[in-house]
């Protein structure tokens, strides 16, 4: 039966993370962006809450319960959404795998699961992953990654530079795609895992960017890096054809969503700042009143249409069907929905809206790079167009993926 | 949250969709001829219990819960949209009366929608199409004075409703025998059903619900009746964009299939996104509905108005992607081209929708 009631242990979850998005995050954003940084004893502070084992998409833990895998998605959609409410950028300092989780999770053996996310997540120190795929030559065309991998032995030597790493000069587990053969293109790429302090590797520029500046971005350097032979994802099954990209694409499917959830809190936070803003300052008999109503009825309705289309791609992955095209269409849709919630709010607030006593100006600096990251809109309708074209029942309201 | 139909729902939705496969589709362009829904197809909705919904008691088939009322218009409309428009329009009638009549009432007028009667309800007004709360028609005694459009049937109809406004929304039943004073509509679109403008000066007429009228029935009736609408646009959005995904595959330029150029395919994954949050904003309406949940007038607000605009953007697009060919009669584009901008005017154009919207939404104090 169709049901929109969310389940009762995500509504509770949802009230929790709010409490903590609303009273921890939300009153240190501000300085966070104007430092460019998070202080070391608030990233401390923000692992004891949230356990040092945040991960902003779902594991596969081998702790969780029935009931919890079926729900990981959804959960991390409500989670996510309501982070990023309180702060987008500081959110990405909480510890955990980060982007390495999903890959991991999709690519690795049961051992490399065991070794690079359970023992090194599990403890009380704040531990950091991150994934490292960008190169300034190669974005959504994974394929076209310069990044080499070379075996030797029982050893892989890597060598290439990867770009715009969140997290990157801090991670404890590093996820990097490489090529072993270029001649194969995409098939040739493989996921490797490299930790921290590993000779050969070492961080590069740290980014100044538009928005999210609370999070650092760096640029990673690889020179001879030895590995060991075992930090291939999926071990001795992923030299064998058709088995790397698939990993990557697969983390993909997972990312999408909770991007796109992330991106709703940042608009819905514009959204709820300036309704609130207009009832105080925007007189009901002014002549502007019907054009912000108007705005403000637009900005949520979109806001809505977002999270119901990105709702549905955790539903379908809860439920183990493919979905990549929601995934995609989540991720194209959300972040432009929520970006024009930000322009909305600006507009509305006029030269308040770009003040920095205001965090709006701030949104629409942070909401820009969500149509951008974990692939931009235009790669997305890409994959859209691709499940469509050739395959037309997944016009049909029971469309369940490919 | 769940979003897998029941099986009732599912086996209602491969009817009709066979149906508008095999039965509809074939029939658009002669019932957009003959201006009117072919007896044939007529006949067949009422004898699957579709064309007008009426409860057991009352000698039909049941009546649907809000969902499947939406998951049917999408269904009948990619098939045809006018001929879904006038189907269900007709069957609003039986849903009004169900919802705000006396239990007389009911008796006397909801057998004859299961024999095949129409229905008839004169609702929107040339300033309150879209929204249903500042109707200016008006009824003095049992007098009711106001000039409706897009009637449907007011010529055939053996149910007759106006919708008339003030402090309380009312609903009046015109005694079938009365002459209107109504003029045919020749209209853009959605021409296959028949609707009239009807100028109302001193009808007689007598109220639903008699002296304990229902206007929180007639309400739920009306939005109900809205996100019809918004079932209808997203059939015939699906409709165009399937259309168009066909051709863009087939129709090849410089050696290539039209959709494998961004030009072309990044059009059908954004009308894929239109689709696909119209539909989930469609249904969480629904469920608002069915679960008498506070916010479901924003939310069916909200479905008009993003469903609507999806439709006349795909349609648009629809035309676009076939070029030429998209223009001519030979190809349906054209048809839902039309149809999309005619429902438009029923419901929320996408240009002042959000005004009306915001009424719903009181902006937060």
């Amino acid at each position: 039966m169709i049901d929109f009631e969310l389940h009762d242990t995500l509504k509770g979850i949802e009230a929790f993370v709010h409490q903590f998005a609303e009273q921890t995050l939300r009153p240190l954003a501000r300085e966070a962006d104007s430092n460019g940084k998070v202080e070391p004893k608030v990233i401390e502070m923000l692992g004891q809450i949230a356990g040092n084992r945040a991960t902003i998409v779902p594991e596969d833990r081998p702790d969780a319960g029935e009931e919890r895998a079926r729900l990981g998605n959804m959960l991390s959609m409500i989670g996510s959404e309501e982070l990023a409410w309180g702060d987008a950028a500081m959110i990405l300092n909480i510890p955990g795998p980060g982007l390495a989780g999903p890959s991991i999770n999709a690519a690795g053996t049961p051992e490399q699961k065991k070794k690079f996310l359970h023992d090194v997540f599990t403890g009380d120190e704040p531990r950091f992953g991150a994934l490292a795929v960008t190169e300034a030559q190669a974005g959504s065309d994974v394929s076209n990654v310069q990044t080499t991998a070379t075996r030797d032995g029982d050893e892989w030597i890597l060598n290439g530079t990867k770009v715009f790493c969140t997290n990157g000069a801090r991670a404890d587990v590093l996820v990097i795609n490489a090529t072993i053969d270029k001649s194969l293109g995409r098939e040739g790429q493989k996921l490797f895992v490299v930790l921290k302090g590993t000779p050969g590797f070492r961080v590069g520029k740290i980014e100044k960017k538009l928005g999210l500046t609370a999070s650092e971005t760096a640029e990673i350097v690889l020179e001879d890096c030895r590995i060991p032979f075992y930090h291939i994802l999926g071990g001795e099954e992923a030299l064998k054809p058709k088995s790397g990209f698939k990993g990557t694409m697969k983390a993909f499917d997972a990312s999408r969503p909770t991007v796109a959830a992330m991106a709703i809190g940042i608009g819905r936070a514009a959204y709820e700042y300036v309704a609130d803003w207009s009832a105080a300052e925007v007189p009901a008999h002014s002549r502007r009143r019907p054009f912000v109503e108007a705005k403000l009825a637009h900005m949520k309705r979109e806001l809505e249409a977002a999270r119901l289309v990105t709702r549905k791609a955790a539903w379908m992955a809860d439920h183990r069907i493919p979905n990549s095209k929601e995934a995609s269409m989540s991720k194209a849709y959300a972040p432009p929905a929520a970006l024009r919630a930000c322009i909305g709010a600006i507009e509305i607030m006029g030269p308040e809206g770009y003040s920095k006593e205001h965090l709006v100006e701030k949104w629409y600096r942070d909401i820009k790079v969500y149509d951008i990251f974990e692939g931009t809109g235009q790669i997305n309708r890409v994959v859209i167009s691709r499940n469509i074209l050739g395959r037309l029942d997944e016009l049909k309201p029971e469309n369940n993926g490919s | 949250m769940e979003l897998e139909p029941t099986e009732e729902q599912k086996a209602i939705v491969d009817a009709i969709r066979d149906f508008a496969q095999n039965e509809v589709r074939p029939a658009n362009r002669e019932c957009e001829e003959a201006g009117v829904v072919s007896e044939r197809i007529e006949k067949q909705l009422v004898e699957m219990g579709v064309a007008a919904p009426v409860a057991e008691q009352y000698g039909g088939q049941g009546t649907f819960d809000t969902m499947t009322s939406v998951l049917i218009a999408e269904e009948l409309s990619w098939g045809d949209p006018g001929v879904a428009f006038s189907i269900l329009g007709s069957g609003l009638a039986a849903t009004i009366v169900d919802l705000a009549g006396t239990d007389e009432q009911k008796n006397e007028l909801l057998p004859k929608f299961t024999e095949g009667a129409r229905g008839s309800v004169a609702l929107a007004e040339r300033d309150a199409g879209a929204d249903f709360t500042v109707l200016e028609a008006r009824a003095t005694g049992d007098e009711i004075h106001g000039l409706k459009y897009g009637v449907l049937h007011a010529d055939s109809a053996a149910v007759r409703l106006v919708v008339t406004g003030g402090d309380d929304l009312g609903v009046w039943i015109v005694p079938a025998t009365d002459e209107l004073s109504a003029d045919q509509e020749d209209k853009l679109g959605l021409r296959a059903a028949s609707t009239f403008k009807v100028r109302f000066e001193g009808v007689k007429a007598s109220r639903l619900g008699g002296d304990s009228p229902h206007p929180a029935g007639v309400k739920l009736a009306l939005l109900r009746a809205k996100l019809l609408n918004a079932g209808i646009a997203i059939g015939l959005g699906r409709a165009a964009l399937e259309y168009a995904s066909v051709y863009a595959q087939e129709r090849t330029a410089f050696g290539r299939p039209i959709g494998a150029f961004q030009g072309i395919s990044f059009k059908i994954a954004d009308r894929a996104m239109d689709l696909e949050t119209a539909r989930l904003l469609a249904w969480k309406a629904a469920w608002a509905i069915d679960n008498d949940l506070s916010d479901a007038h924003e939310l069916v607000m909200s479905a008009c108005g993003h469903a609507v605009a999806a439709a006349v953007t795909t349609a648009d697009d629809g035309v676009q992607i076939l070029g030429g060919h998209g223009y001519m009669r030979d190809h349906p584009e054209e048809l839902w081209y039309r149809d999309a901008m005619t429902l438009a005017t029923f419901d929320s154009p996408s240009m002042i929708g959000d005004v009306f919207l915001s009424k719903a939404y009181e902006v937060k104090k």
